[in-house]
């Protein structure tokens, strides 16, 4: 990989960043998206290139390193492939090429959601730059660089804020979601359902039932955040899941990632969540910002995904004997195909599983699907 | 173990308490006698009820039958009339105050009446109201159903006197000996007895065995044994089968513990101690709960995994505990430890301990006169009593006598101008006029001269102190009361220091 | 390219601990159990699942944010720094800096490395302390928090143990060296360490009682794994530096640290709940280890995630992880099992079966051969048709076709064997050595050194290796270089072998120890290196040239001990360090712990000289003497009272202080430092009677003397237990006053002990009171007798002032006496004994005075009873201070002190004769003297 061609600085980051990913010092898809967009952006700032090719290798190498550093954290490699995208518009956009014209015409979601900005179609403000921007300048090598660089921020700094401004953003329209005197059962500590369910509660008088989801039991934290925001909760265990199942009105969970398939990975237990809801007719939808949004399909096992942890949090290690004599899997999460699923609320509206790879196609070019 | 409740009540008999009422030897000059009448211990009044009722309403609490060995003319003890809800049979067991018998020898002596699982009671047990005898009885369901346990007992926070609280002469406090018990399961593991300590005075020897069956222990010395044990019937045979023990806390018990985790020990005696073994559902459960962090359970639990037999035998060895654990019955003895913060709780064998229980629970009750106006009418209006005293009935308080802190028996006659503070007089004594009495134990019928001063002294039942008479901390004997003069006057101003050396 | 700053991230790391958290590796395994796969490599560099222990180590302190890393490196340095060289961890972006540090070949203990650590003063502030071959993702940070915490209150604080709650039984909890901690179940301060062996069987564990006064409960763990992960205060090494006999961290430092009373340092525990942390200490521990990685227990610390030598490994269901790279080749008829790592561009063939195994890189299997529960390293070939169960095979081995390895074999690298060949269970094997090629380091010596025995050994031992096998088989049978430590030992070495459960040894218990008598000296020889290189600045006296493990001569061992005492007295060196120079000395000049006693008691004695202006001042030096240097004679490494007083009898038999014994005993007695019956035991022995011993005539007297002076004592505290009765107001009032003399006496400082009556008037004002009650407190009885011998000797001090004026007056008319009073003596000695030996109940009075007084004749002192002693003992006097001079001027004083006694034997003779003589006068004058002291 071509790492001569930035700056020593930005290489000891990308280092840092890979091993403490590596390290799983950096947890949350959110969090690790974040750091890569941090790196990305240090990395372009240094990164000294003549033409498009160049750059985009280099954010690819830099996208790469941590990938392979981290191959379970989806939403580094999202992060490396939105920045490309948006940095292939500003190129465009500056060098007046249309070459990319946006496929947002045919979005099954300009249907859905009426009309809403898009986050992340900037009005190309560079236009100073306009027509002055030639490439692979004989005399002076990084005029190129300099004419672009500026607005390369801009989109990198476009992509932050959308991560910023996630969660209020997939909660805009909880309301619209979630109705006065239903129970919604969601599992897990998710961020995004959590700060949806709240904004719900404003507007909405509604009841929640969390389950504890073992063992890393994230539902007694999301539970007593959502208690103390006022909303009626109830902690059950996960076993009781399917039982009250009948009563439920709806199944809210979070995702960690979500594949071109409509399919997703979430904490586990979701699986049995979203089946019991499935036996019950009940609708399960999914609650999660566009930087988890994957080009991939699930290629390992069918129910649990391909990140295990620790027995620990199963079997103590204090069981002496037991340790030696017992295998204990204890995946993060489960594979939720797309058939489980109603619909995806993220950042910019609803959709419905069969239109994510839409979706993926419009966030996303498709030369980055490998990086 | 709520389910068990319904079989405490008398309808089937579960448990038999025996209640051991012997001679305070430690309480003398207390329990010396009065003339030809003794003052055992059991009847002992602290705060004018007799030290039995506190154990009998105990034991009446969860509801058990009495079998009670006492001396023979202690029959005519008007305590427990005041329970007519027990059963209670006097065994009278013939033992002299020099010669005195102990517990195993005794239990021995009765194994032909105890039919059943029995709980050994001392009379003069006074537990804290947090710890009723039920706890004890459910622990030991519990235990014995799940694995096999053959005996419960409870140790209870040791509570130290400040230095010089009491004088030397009213005997050393008692010297909790260490123990060692798993927390989780509340087995008892070790007693360090006094010949541990002469075989080793510097440390405390734990076999490995022990600690790789119990693998985290805890071991303290600020625990006192409450002579309560619940034992199972099977307890009294292996009693048999050691015919030298004598002591039950000092011989019998330490050795019990030892069969827990020796397996030549529990292979030679299972037959004697078989205790009930029933493999119900109830006991897997309990062992496969790892909620309760039962350590030996979870051993349990593999032990009957992968030995289907479980009556498998394999080498003794010290370093793999739970192999020689494949059988179901862990004959463990369990125990309570009953915290100094759960409450206080006290064994009444020391006359330190005898003035603090009196003491607390003068702290408890508020201003207690004799209620009937015929009692109330000997207690003279110019007399100042404090409020936390407890005046007997018919006894006659004159005027300007000053009462505070203390625990007056009934049927005294306390003259004018007496000064009484923190004392506990019994029965039937006599305080002439002018007399201070300060931190006194005074028996029955003693007789306080006019004038005379007494501090922090003890006197036997009958006994009189001559008019004007000083004494300090003294033991004050009918035998030798002529001692005592001589006594007081050469330490008239020393230190109680000085005293030690003057009469030791 | 212009230099840019640090980048953020990188400033983070530095932010976050205020300074750079320091950790130092023992990249050195101080034994040999992984031999003969250790043979050619270090322990820390053998690999496990794949990556060397060495960057476990790494990646675990990685987690913990360390920063700065020293590795001390010992056998096979070379290595050990190329491999650090080439590790991603030298890369700019690992943010940790690496310092490989070679120590002396003499270091053979983590002890010694440590003193290294302390005299190269590497470690700046608090550092964690790790050993090569660690396994860990535990937050140590967070333990370096805590401890710091602790440190802010607490300076003594030294040191926290990190351990792991698992059960009794474990299979990462290695049953040959296992350890019992207690523990205050508040604080987790570590009160005891118990080191607990399975072989020879530790059945009991100690817990001193004079921890439960301090804590009233504590906590016993036997369900602790020492995952020897130490955050260590600076103090740590320099406490290694001044004790040279600390050779393991647990076993000697920390043990020794919360048994010794003078050191007032805490170790604490860090009971580490989640995280895992283990040693790969043996090859037992190696497979429980793989085990556990493999089965998850280090995550995040997993191939398929964070490998620490970066290879990227496939995680699939059943925890069987394939490298990543599309390179492994795996038939498709062959059987992958649950729990097993193979490694990149290895070739399986049809109908093998790996099962719970690690498989290196560039290995290939043979067709339907059955791999079990081993660990193959890198570059092995395995032939088709083999069995391999339970094994560790080095790297580039060659198993030929049809090979059958039973369990715990371990091959060495480059070893071929088969075809057809089959290994007996726990069979060791390494290549024969070629000289070509190999490095001749001296760091190999040794090792060439054990493959020769191992290769003499060859014809012995039978073997089927197959036709074209290069290997050379490794004795199984104890070897005789085994170290002389328990845990060391071959027996108990079986509980740590891989596969080895050795339930045979459980109940069997027959003492076929590989102990013997040279390895022993070859260890003190070593200790010896250590000793004069690492010798504290106290001893320069210490011979720096000694013959390495040769005892040194008797006598010259003397000198030693009395030049290193002289000069410790002189320079009033602190007991401690004078203690510790006694120890180096002993381990240096390899001799029994007797003489260094004896030695000891003979400098000690020596240091009292005999002043002939009075008892009073005689006693005076004594107790002062006894009191300051005493204790030493329970510091050289035993406590053995009754070896003291027959060292101190004997001496004294021989020596010009024979008089003094009776009042050197008392001394003694006074401060504890040996108590009534080991008198009473000394009496007993029929030694210390002079019988069956051969030596001079006169010295056989000399003994007996002793002997029956010691039968005084004895008799004195019989009486006291006897009488308690019959003493009354004034006599107890008297034990008081002489309590106070003697506490005066005892708190006096040397400066002024040679002062007159008054300065004791005074300090008993000020100091006796507090003594008094400090005695009467206690119960025992022993302080009653205490008091009472005080009580004599303060009593008779009272009588010598009596009679302080007329001293010189008196002697010449004893002179005269001196025949009558002879003969008298002679009958009056044996009487003295029998009543002795049938214990005949006397008034306290008596023994009193028969004690008292054979002071009185010792110090050449005149009182009412005209003894007449005094001749002959300010003879000795006399001489004794010629004698001083001497011992100044030269060493070897032995010889002239030969003739010293050789010209004076007739005098002690007589002197100790009238000893005796006045003893018993005095015995019947007893209560006289009682009347006088009132």
């Amino acid at each position: 990989m071509s790492t001569d061609t930035f700056g020593g600085a930005s290489q000891r980051s990308v280092d840092n960043l890979a091993s403490r990913l590596r390290r799983r010092q950096v947890v949350g898809s959110r969090a690790t998206a974040l750091e890569t967009l941090l790196v990305l952006r240090q990395v372009v700032s240094k990164a000294r290139f003549s033409n498009m090719e160049q750059l985009v290798e280099i954010i690819r190498s830099v996208g790469r390193r941590l990938v392979d550093a981290q191959p379970k954290e989806h939403s580094v490699g999202n992060t490396v492939r939105k920045v490309l995208h948006h940095i292939r518009e500003e190129y465009h956009t500056a060098s007046g090429t249309n070459a990319a014209t946006m496929p947002q015409t045919f979005s099954i979601a300009k249907f859905v959601l009426l009309g809403q900005p898009r986050q992340h179609t900037v009005a190309p403000k560079a236009g100073g730059a306009k027509g002055t921007l030639k490439e692979n300048d004989p005399d002076d090598p990084d005029s190129f660089a300099r004419g672009l660089k500026p607005v390369l921020m801009e989109a990198i700094q476009d992509v932050l804020d959308e991560l910023e401004t996630v969660y209020d953003n997939v909660s805009k329209n909880a309301k619209d979601h979630i109705h006065s005197d239903e129970i919604i059962l969601t599992l897990g500590m998710s961020k995004t359902v959590e700060a949806f369910l709240k904004s719900a509660a404003h507007h909405r008088k509604y009841t929640v039932i969390v389950a504890e989801t073992a063992p890393s039991y994230g539902g007694r934290e999301m539970a007593q955040s959502l208690s103390s925001a006022g909303i009626s909760t109830f902690l059950v265990p996960d076993s009781s899941m399917f039982a009250i199942m009948s009563r439920v009105n709806k199944v809210i969970l979070g995702a960690h990632a979500i594949f071109a398939n409509g399919g997703m990975f979430a904490t586990s237990g979701s699986l049995i969540a979203a089946t019991a809801a499935q036996a019950h007719r009940t609708p399960v939808v999914v609650c999660a910002g566009q930087f988890k949004l994957t080009p991939l399909w699930n290629l390992y096992h069918e129910y649990g995904a391909l990140d295990f942890g620790d027995p620990n949090s199963v079997l103590g290690f204090e069981e002496g004997d037991l340790v030696d004599k017992v295998e204990v899997v204890n995946p993060y999460y489960d594979y939720i195909g797309p058939e489980l699923i109603d619909g995806f609320i993220t950042n910019d509206g609803d959709h419905p599983p069969s239109s994510i790879y839409r979706l993926l196609k419009e966030t996303y070019d498709d030369e980055d699907n490998e990086l | 173990m709520d389910i068990e409740r319904e079989s405490t009540d008398l309808v089937k008999r579960e448990f038999l308490a025996v209640l051991l009422a012997g001679f305070g030897n430690e309480l003398l000059p207390l329990t010396s006698d009065h003339g030809d009448e003794p003052c055992p211990k059991s009847l002992l009044p602290v705060a004018n009820k007799p030290m039995i009722d506190y154990t009998l309403t105990w034991l009446e609490q969860a509801g058990i039958k009495v079998h009670r060995p006492a001396i023979y003319h202690h029959i005519h003890s008007g305590a427990s009339l005041s329970l007519s809800s027990l059963r209670i049979d006097l065994q009278t067991f013939d033992e002299s105050q020099d010669t005195s018998v102990g517990t195993c020898t005794l239990l021995r002596h009765f194994s032909s009446r105890i039919t059943e699982d029995f709980v050994l009671v001392p009379c003069d047990f006074i537990p804290s109201p947090s710890l009723p005898l039920s706890i004890l009885l459910n622990k030991f369901r519990a235990d014995a159903i799940s694995d096999g346990s053959i005996a419960t007992t409870c140790w209870f926070a040791d509570h130290k006197p400040e230095k010089g609280a009491f004088p030397e002469e009213w005997g050393p406090h008692p010297q909790p000996s260490p123990i060692v018990w798993d927390e989780a399961s509340g087995t008892l593991l070790h007693i360090d007895t006094p010949d541990d300590q002469d075989r080793n005075g510097e440390e405390i020897e734990l076999r490995m065995a022990l600690l790789s069956r119990y693998p985290r222990t805890k071991l303290s010395t600020s625990f006192q044994d409450s002579h309560v044990y619940v034992c199972r019937r099977s307890v009294l045979d292996a009693l048999h089968e050691k015919r030298h023990f004598d002591s039950f806390r000092e011989e019998f018990l330490p050795w019990l513990l030892k069969v827990q985790y020796q397996r030549t020990r529990r292979t030679k005696y299972a037959r004697y101690l078989n205790p009930i073994t029933n493999t119900t559902s109830q006991r897997l459960a309990l062992k496969h709960s790892t909620m309760s962090k039962e350590t030996s359970a979870s051993n349990d639990s593999f032990g009957t995994l992968l030995s289907k037999d479980p009556s498998i035998s394999v080498p003794p060895s010290p370093t793999d505990g739970d192999d020689d654990h494949g059988t179901s019955n862990s004959f463990r003895v369990g125990v309570i430890i009953h915290r100094a913060s759960a409450g206080f709780a006290v064994r009444v064998n020391t006359i330190p301990n005898f003035l603090e229980i009196n003491r607390r629970l003068l702290s408890q009750v508020t201003y207690s006169l004799p209620t009937e106006p015929k009692d109330r009418s000997l207690i003279d209006q110019k007399a100042q009593i404090s409020s936390d005293t407890i005046i007997g009935g018919s006894t006659q308080v004159s005027e300007r006598t000053m009462i505070k802190k203390s625990i007056i028996g009934r049927h005294c006659v306390i003259g004018k101008m007496a000064k009484i503070v923190g004392c506990v007089l019994l029965d039937h004594c006599v305080i002439e006029d002018g007399a201070k009495l300060e931190g006194c134990i005074l028996g029955k019928n003693t007789k306080v001269g006019a004038k005379a001063e007494l501090s922090r002294c003890v006197t036997q039942a009958g006994y009189e102190v001559s008019a004007g008479e000083t004494v300090k901390g003294e033991k004050l004997d009918v035998s030798d009361w002529t001692a005592a003069p001589d006594d007081d006057d050469d330490d008239d101003d020393n230190a109680s220091e000085d005293e030690d050396d003057g009469s030791d | 390219m212009p230099p840019k700053p640090p980048s953020a991230g990188k400033e983070k790391l530095i932010d976050d601990d205020e300074e750079v958290l320091q950790a130092v590796i023992l990249a050195d395994s101080f034994n040999k159990r992984f031999r003969p796969l250790t043979t050619r490599k270090p322990r820390c560099l053998l690999p496990i699942c794949n990556a060397p222990l060495l960057d476990w180590t790494f990646e675990s302190l990685a987690l913990a944010g360390v920063q700065e890393i020293f590795v001390i490196c010992r056998s096979h340095a070379e290595q050990v720094k190329a491999a650090i060289r080439e590790s991603k961890w030298s890369k700019p972006g690992s943010g940790i800096k690496i310092v490989p540090i070679l120590t002396a070949k003499e270091t053979f203990s983590p002890g010694d490395a440590m003193r290294d650590i302390y005299t190269r003063g590497l470690v700046t502030s608090d550092f964690v302390l790790v050993m090569g071959d660690l396994v860990s993702n535990i937050r140590i940070d967070e333990v370096v928090r805590v401890h710091k915490e602790r440190r802010k209150t607490n300076k003594n604080a030294i040191m926290t143990m990190v351990v792991k709650e698992s059960g009794a039984r474990h299979r990462t909890k290695a049953r040959g060296d296992s350890s019992v901690f207690v523990l205050d179940p508040e604080t987790s301060e570590c009160l005891y360490y118990e080191p607990v062996t399975a072989f020879p069987q530790t059945t009991l564990a100690h817990v001193p009682r004079e921890v439960l006064a301090a804590h009233p409960e504590i906590e016993i763990r036997n369900d602790l794994i020492d995952c020897s992960i130490d955050v260590c205060s600076v103090e740590v090494p320099s406490l290694f530096q001044d004790n040279f006999d600390y050779l393991d961290i647990r076993r000697d430092f920390v043990h020794g640290v919360l048994t010794s009373d003078l050191l007032m340092k805490n170790i604490h525990c860090y009971v580490a709940k989640d995280g895992y942390a283990a040693r790969v200490k043996d090859t037992k521990s190696y497979e429980s280890v793989s085990k556990d990685i493999l089965s998850r227990w280090t995550f995040p610390l997993v191939p398929d995630d964070n490998h620490p030598s970066g290879h990227v490994y496939d995680h699939e269901r059943g925890n069987k992880y394939i490298a990543k790279d599309h390179s492994v080749v795996l038939a498709r008829t062959c059987k992958i099992g649950n729990n097993t790592l193979i490694g990149s561009s290895t070739h399986i063939s049809e109908n093998a079966q790996v099962l719970a195994s690690v498989i290196g890189k560039n290995c290939s299997i043979g067709t339907s051969t059955i791999i079990r529960n081993s660990y193959i390293f890198d570059g092995t070939v395995v032939g088709s048709d083999c069995i391999i169960e339970r094994s560790i095979i080095g790297s580039n081995v060659t198993i030929k076709d049809g090979t059958e390895i039973q369990k715990g074999c371990l091959l060495g690298d480059g070893v071929i064997i088969g075809p057809a060949a089959k290994l007996s269970p726990f069979q060791r094997l390494s290549k024969k050595p070629d000289e070509a090629d190999e490095p001749t380091s001296d760091d190999e010596d040794d090792e060439d050194s054990d493959l020769e025995e191992v290769e003499e050994l060859q014809g012995s031992i039978p073997k089927n290796l197959g036709k074209d096998s290069n290997a050379l088989v490794w004795p199984t049978a104890p070897s005789e270089d085994a170290e002389e430590d328990e845990i060391a030992n071959f027996k108990n070495e079986r509980f740590m072998r891989l596969g080895d459960d050795a339930s045979d040894l459980d109940d069997s218990d027959d003492g076929s120890e590989s102990s013997s008598s040279e390895s022993e000296s070859d260890d003190d020889s070593d200790f010896d290196v250590n000793a004069s290189s690492l010798t504290a600045p106290s001893d320069t006296s210490l011979p720096l040239n000694l013959p390495a493990g040769s005892p040194m001569a008797e006598s010259e061992f003397q000198t030693e001990v009395k030049q290193s005492l002289e000069r410790a007295f002189a320079e009033g060196h602190s007991v401690d360090n004078a203690a510790v120079e006694l120890k180096t000395l002993r381990m240096a000049s390899n001799v029994p712990l007797t003489r260094v006693r004896e030695a000891v008691v003979a400098a000690i004695v020596e240091k009292i000289q005999v002043v002939d202006t009075g008892a009073v001042a005689q006693r005076k030096e004594i107790a002062s003497v006894i009191a300051r240097w005493g204790e030493l004679i329970d510091r050289i490494g035993g406590v053995d009272p009754v070896e003291t007083v027959a060292a101190l009898q004997s001496h004294c038999a021989s020596s010009k202080h024979l008089p003094l014994f009776g009042q050197i005993l008392a001394a003694l007695y006074q401060d504890d430092i040996v108590e009534e019956d080991d008198i009473r035991k000394w009496h007993k022995l029929p030694v210390s009677k002079g019988e069956g011993l051969k030596a001079k005539e006169d010295e056989l007297e000399n003994l007996r003397k002793c002997w029956s002076i010691g039968a005084h004592m004895i008799k004195q505290f019989d009486e006291q237990e006897s009488e308690s009765d019959e003493d009354d107001d004034d006599e107890d009032e008297q034990d008081d006053e002489t309590a106070k003399l003697q506490s005066s006496e005892m708190v006096k400082p040397e400066s002024e002990e040679d002062s007159e009556e008054e300065s004791e008037e005074e300090t008993q004002e000020t100091t006796g009171n507090p003594k008094v009650e400090a005695k009467l407190e206690s119960e025992e009885g022993s302080d009653e007798s205490e008091e009472e011998t005080s009580g004599s000797a303060a009593q008779l001090e009272r009588e010598k002032d009596a009679s302080g004026g007329n001293v010189d007056v008196v002697v010449d008319q004893t002179a005269r006496k001196q025949e009558t009073s002879e003969e008298e003596s002679s009958e009056e000695e044996e009487s003295g004994e029998d009543e002795s030996e049938e214990e005949v109940v006397k008034p306290l009075a008596k023994a009193e005075a028969s004690v008292q007084h054979e002071v009185k004749g010792a110090a050449g002192v005149e009182d009412k009873d005209k003894s007449p002693v005094v001749v002959a003992a300010g003879e000795g006097a006399t001489a004794q201070s010629e004698e001083e001079e001497d011992d100044d001027e030269d060493e070897d004083e032995d010889e002239d002190e030969e003739e010293d006694e050789d010209e004076e034997d007739s005098d002690e003779e007589e002197d100790s004769d009238n000893a005796e003589g006045s003893q018993a006068a005095d015995g019947l004058k007893g209560d006289t003297v009682l009347k006088q002291t009132k």
